[in-house]
């Protein structure tokens, strides 16, 4: 399927990872920004048709307003296709220690999206996402991920309990985030491989990803306000979890 | 051509007159309604509410002085302009910003602020409005120019949290920044090109911690006022974070260091 994105970061991101599915790039009239121009010329290297002329497609007539966060530019790509889970923990992905993430049921784009950009940020080495009731990796995924997309591998699964399994057999630690854990803070990581998983918005892990969850942790919510961002608290939590930041320098 | 300047004139009027700003969704408007501190001038409840929803909206509009008014959820719709509603819309007045001097009173001892330079996305303003209140900060200040304003987008990203957590705007926040220097703050910015870990710095003292736009950053007559800038360590091989998430480890940091001091 193809996508039609709006960032011109997500896009560059598409154009430097496999340029080959990058269909067109449309400017709108006149001067492009810095960004876009930064984009056309990569996309003129690699022979892909530059338009200049054309409104560009809607990509989405009843999402009335997102995209006027961005400019008129635009690029056609085809989407990333996902990996099997078990490409995630083969013996080469797990030798080292490292960070996994397992979205479980996450419904709002932006979210998902945000936890892609900071995955990449962070050196997260994989992705398993819900496929029912979770937001589809959509344009709005893409952009918001401002190019995480193309660096962080991902998986699409119905349930997440294959995914524990295979994670517990590679030897990670599992763990589980709920606002109700006795736990505040994450315990140390020390060098041990690590699957953090995030419940939807609303509702949290189900009761049944919960149970195989090693551990359980909360983020201290010291405000009236229940919890934080979904986003925001797996980017806390990633922080503080990536194995080579914890050796640089959290104390 | 008339017609769309019409209607792009009507739009910029949803989110900059605040005499017809809207909130919408239960949870904000109910939070708004409990924190009874951002006048409500008109509150609304559809016919998707239940009983116990109208009762306990109804006492708390009684306790802050208005009226609940029963409609259908179509015209709830058509009042907030969007369908997402659950049942519950208010009609807001301007948001009641603290002045600087208010916000310097009602402050703890060894307060935490944060200060957000031109910062442009709602989304962004929101969830940092919502994580300075989780993890305990005690205020935010912001500018006047080129600066999101509270808006219904704000309110709901932010969860209600702005009625939480004490906001701030000053005209000029340079000079809000020097005000607050000369009360004994320490003044860090957080800036992806600065050497300088997260996790080596400091906040101990009275602390503001500067946010910068989406795009540009910090703008360089805030950033020669800092004591310190420091960036977050990335880990991986490429990428920058979003302004909210950025401020979200941030504001943890803070937060851990002095549950921990």
């Amino acid at each position: 399927m193809s996508l039609i994105l709006r960032n011109p970061h997500s896009v560059e991101a598409v154009l430097r990872v496999r340029p080959a599915d990058v269909f067109e790039v449309r400017l709108a009239p006149g001067t492009p920004s810095p960004r876009w121009a930064a984009v056309a010329e990569l996309a003129r290297q690699h022979d892909i048709p530059i338009r200049t002329s054309l409104a560009a497609p809607d990509r989405n007539s009843s999402g009335k307003g997102k995209s006027e966060r961005l400019g008129a530019a635009s690029a056609t790509i085809q989407e990333r296709p996902d990996l099997l889970i078990d490409e995630l923990f083969t013996e080469e992905m797990t030798e080292r220690p490292g960070l996994w993430l397992a979205l479980e049921q996450l419904q709002d784009p932006h979210n998902v999206g945000a936890i892609f950009r900071t995955a990449a940020f962070f050196g997260v080495k994989g992705i398993i996402l819900t496929r029912e009731r979770s937001a589809p990796l959509s344009a709005t995924v893409y952009d918001t991920a401002s190019g995480g997309l193309e660096y962080v591998p991902f998986a699409v699964a119905s349930n997440l309990s294959r995914t524990i399994t295979l994670a517990k057999a590679a030897g990670l630690a599992i763990l589980g985030t709920s606002e109700h854990a006795a736990q505040n803070l994450v315990s140390p990581p020390g060098d041990r491989s690590t699957l953090l998983i995030f419940g939807n918005e609303e509702q949290g892990l189900r009761k049944v990803t919960q149970e195989h969850c090693d551990e359980l942790c909360s983020l201290t919510p010291l405000g009236p306000i229940q919890s934080l961002n979904v986003s925001v608290a797996a980017g806390v939590l990633m922080s503080k979890l990536a194995p080579t930041n914890s050796l640089l320098n959290t104390p | 051509m008339v017609d769309s300047s019409r209607r792009r004139s009507a739009r910029r009027d949803v989110l900059t007159n605040h005499n017809r700003c809207w909130i919408w969704g239960r949870h904000v408007v109910l939070a708004t309604l409990r924190a009874a501190r951002w006048p409500i001038i008109e509150l609304l409840i559809g016919d998707r509410a239940d009983d116990v929803l109208w009762d306990e909206a109804a006492r708390l509009a009684n306790e802050i002085g208005i009226q609940a008014i029963a409609t259908d959820d179509g015209s709830l719709t058509k009042a907030c302009r969007s369908s997402e509603h659950q049942g519950m819309a208010a009609r807001m007045a301007p948001f009641p910003y603290h002045t600087l001097d208010q916000l310097g009173k009602s402050l703890p001892a060894q307060p935490m602020l944060v200060a957000l330079d031109r910062l442009q996305d709602p989304f962004n303003f929101g969830a940092i409005v919502r994580s300075a209140s989780t993890l305990g900060l005690d205020g935010i200040v912001i500018g006047e120019h080129e600066q999101v304003d509270v808006n219904s987008q704000v309110a709901r990203s932010s969860a209600g949290a702005v009625n939480h957590i004490p906001i701030a705007r000053a005209n000029d926040l340079v000079a809000a920044v020097d005000s607050l220097r000369e009360r004994g703050f320490q003044i860090v910015a957080a800036s992806e090109r600065a050497d300088t870990p997260l996790y080596q710095a400091s906040f101990q003292r009275p602390t503001v911690a500067i946010i910068g736009n989406e795009g540009r950053g910090i703008r360089p007559e805030l950033l020669a006022r800092c004591d310190q800038s420091f960036s977050i360590p990335m880990t991986g091989q490429v990428g920058s974070l979003n302004a909210a998430v950025a401020a979200g480890i941030l504001f943890y940091e803070m937060r851990r260091q002095r549950l921990t001091s």
